[in-house]
């Protein structure tokens, strides 16, 4: 059993021996001075192309501006306070500060 | 025409020099190309690639090697462009699948050589079939060797590399080969 096995694999490893060449494909000079002489993409596609990658950068930071924005003013609220985005972040951080000063 | 005067006359640019570098050469990039990518309308896309990057790249070939020893190492290394390509376009459907979204996979049917005798066939086909499990620089030695009818001194050329650890790659890749075989034989 074991020696067929190893027959049939000997066998089966030389099978590229006698592998013929295989002509290319007909029309192939023409088909690649055609894709030569093609037109590159214009350079607004390409400047785009790479631009929206920034583009999809520069929302996500937007967005998560907009959310830690929210998310301060919220606390802000929650704690009685109702106060802008702004001073929300400014009283957070003088806390901070302050508590950090008495130790 | 020499092959000296075909390189001086690509870098001028002439189109017709071009035109005969392509009728010199397609039947062996393409050869080695479908040997590589094992799918008939990828291998004459490809070839057309390497021909493309060739007239491109003609500028920077110093001819510190035979013309056909650098349009093979443009058709490895466009083969396996494509290779890593089609495996990360694979692994994106599979997870998409995963997640229910429209990830279908390609069934590609096993490759069948048009260039091989009709005794072989079943066996070249299996052949083919192993070495896509075989690691990228045994796969490129095993293919020179025994499809494209090389030598190792070519292909340690081509692949950069000394005839001895040409023959441990061609050593080990016959090992993989016989116990991938051996497996399929035994099932």
């Amino acid at each position: 059993m074991n020696k067929n096995i190893n027959h049939l694999v000997n066998e089966t490893l030389d099978s590229f021996a006698h592998l013929q060449k295989v002509a290319a494909p007909d029309g192939l000079n023409e088909r690649i001075l055609q894709r030569m002489n093609q037109p590159k993409g214009s350079k607004e596609v390409y400047l785009f192309r790479n631009a929206q990658w920034l583009i999809a950068a520069l929302v996500i930071g937007i967005v998560c501006n907009v959310y830690l924005a929210i998310s301060y003013n919220n606390k802000g609220e929650s704690n009685g306070t109702e106060t802008s985005t702004i001073s929300s972040f400014e009283s957070h951080f003088r806390l901070e500060t302050t508590t950090n000063l008495y130790e | 025409m020499s092959e000296l005067q075909l390189i001086a006359e690509l870098k001028d640019g002439n189109q017709q020099a071009f035109i005969k570098l392509i009728d010199l050469y397609k039947h062996l990039v393409f050869n080695t190309v479908l040997n590589m990518v094992q799918q008939f309308e990828e291998a004459e896309d490809l070839t057309q690639e390497v021909f493309i990057q060739v007239f491109q790249s003609i500028q920077h070939f110093r001819g510190d090697s035979k013309l056909s020893t650098w349009l093979y190492r443009i058709a490895i290394t466009k083969c396996l462009d494509w290779q890593r390509k089609n495996n990360a376009k694979k692994r994106m459907n599979s997870m998409k699948s995963i997640f229910g979204l429209d990830g279908h996979q390609d069934i590609i049917p096993d490759f069948v050589h048009p260039g091989i005798q009709l005794a072989n066939k079943e066996k070249a086909t299996m052949l083919f079939k192993a070495l896509k499990q075989l690691p990228e620089n045994q796969r490129i030695a095993f293919t020179l060797i025994k499809a494209d009818g090389l030598s190792y001194e070519e292909v340690s050329e081509i692949m950069q590399t000394s005839i001895k650890s040409l023959e441990g790659l061609m050593h080990r890749a016959k090992e993989n080969l016989r116990k991938s075989l051996e497996q399929f034989y035994k099932s």
